[in-house]
């Protein structure tokens, strides 16, 4: 009978006591616990090698997370950076199709804002040329995007086609006709920015 | 009777005289981490895995739309049926049936005509990729000829082709010019 028992069968569940009952090896009776008969302190071998194991997965299980970590982190960024692209494809298309004489310079500048490297310089070249024959001709154009599909493209530049449909009034169709269009954009990103910038625009043939 | 005695070691609950038996609270704490750890990098490999997938199918499609493009929006009179066959292994689905149609009732005018029409691909991109589906724009120019025209018209197209794969092919099920 143990020293806990003795209290009460229905004693409740305690703490554990860290002092143990020695039974004497002949007949199996109860000794009191002396100092220097408890178990020892320290954990035993089994309990430090689970330790070990359990911390050895542990950091492997780190190292393989950091790895697909940043597999994930680099394929995030390439299609982030792809969806913006096309973003910008859209609206560079859309701009560069809808120009009215009413708000020419307003429509002007903002083609000229999404426009990088080459395409912006042959764009300001002819801005005016341009300018001129909206107002001349009472342009009124509105482009809609049909369909935009991303042909290439990495976390600075991408070739994007976009479907564009406009409907173009002017002195000799006031009443508008409708026109499709097969555009082609090259896009790089500004770093300081963040933006894409269109670096090339082209109708294809 | 050992049942009220916590303290008394049993075969098999571990020697540390704690009440979670093998497990100390180091261990417990190790183990939820090496469990978190675990699923967070199972989901994060998967979550990438389909992202690549995705983008294989893109590429693929791509690729394979190009030449599905130029194989049945192509023919020539004087092999129509080759044409035509050639042209039905890139395509599935109700798409096959409706290739299958408008192949077969443009055979006589083809021949009364002497019509030659070669398709070629200017651009195409990806509209829309998942793994089972893929949307590409093309641009195709028609070049065609026959009897009632004097020399080439071409015809500039804007077509949308959906993809899905097959047999680890990828095969038109759709197609729509926009």
């Amino acid at each position: 009978m143990s020293v806990t028992e003795v209290r009460g069968r229905r004693q409740v569940r305690r703490r554990p006591v860290r002092l143990r009952v020695v039974r004497t090896p002949a007949t199996g009776a109860e000794v009191p616990p002396r100092i220097g008969v408890t178990e020892p302190v320290r954990p035993p071998v089994r309990r430090r090698s689970l330790t070990l194991v359990l911390a050895v997965v542990l950091l492997a299980g780190l190292v393989a997370l950091g790895l697909t970590g940043h597999r994930w982190y680099q394929r995030h960024r390439l299609g982030t950076a792809h969806q913006a692209a096309i973003a910008a494809a859209k609206q560079a298309t859309v701009d560069f199709v809808s120009i009215s004489a009413a708000s020419v310079d307003r429509d002007l500048q903002r083609i000229s804002e999404g426009a990088a490297g080459d395409f912006a310089d042959e764009f300001n070249r002819g801005r005016q040329q341009v300018r001129a024959a909206v107002v001349d001709n009472d342009v009124e154009s509105r482009g809609t995007v049909l369909r935009a599909g991303l042909v290439s493209g990495d976390l600075d530049s991408a070739v994007v086609l976009v479907a564009v449909d406009a409907t173009v009034k002017n002195v000799r169709a006031p009443e508008g006709r409708l026109s499709h269009y097969r555009i082609q954009v090259e896009l790089i990103r500004d770093d300081d920015s963040d933006r894409w910038l269109v670096s090339r625009l082209q109708f294809v043939g | 009777m050992p049942r009220l005695i916590p303290s008394l070691p049993r075969p098999g609950r571990g020697r540390s005289g704690r009440p979670g038996g093998r497990w100390s609270r180091t261990d417990i704490l190790l183990g939820v981490a090496v469990l978190l750890v675990g699923v967070l990098s199972g989901a994060v490999w998967y979550d990438t895995d389909q992202a690549e997938r995705r983008a294989r199918a893109g590429r693929e499609a791509l690729a394979a739309a190009t030449v599905a493009a130029q194989a049945i929006f192509s023919y020539d009179y004087r092999r129509f049926d080759a044409n035509v066959a050639n042209g039905r292994q890139f395509v599935t689905g109700r798409f096959a049936d409706e290739y299958a149609q408008t192949t077969a009732g443009l055979k006589a005018p083809a021949e009364q005509e002497q019509a030659v029409v070669r398709a070629e691909v200017s651009a195409a991109g990806v509209v829309h990729a998942s793994i089972e589906r893929v949307e590409i724009l093309l641009y195709v120019n028609q070049y065609r000829r026959n009897i009632n025209i004097d020399g080439e018209k071409v015809d500039q197209n804007r077509v949308v082709l959906t993809l899905v794969p097959v047999d680890g092919e990828w095969k038109v099920i759709h197609a729509t010019a926009i």
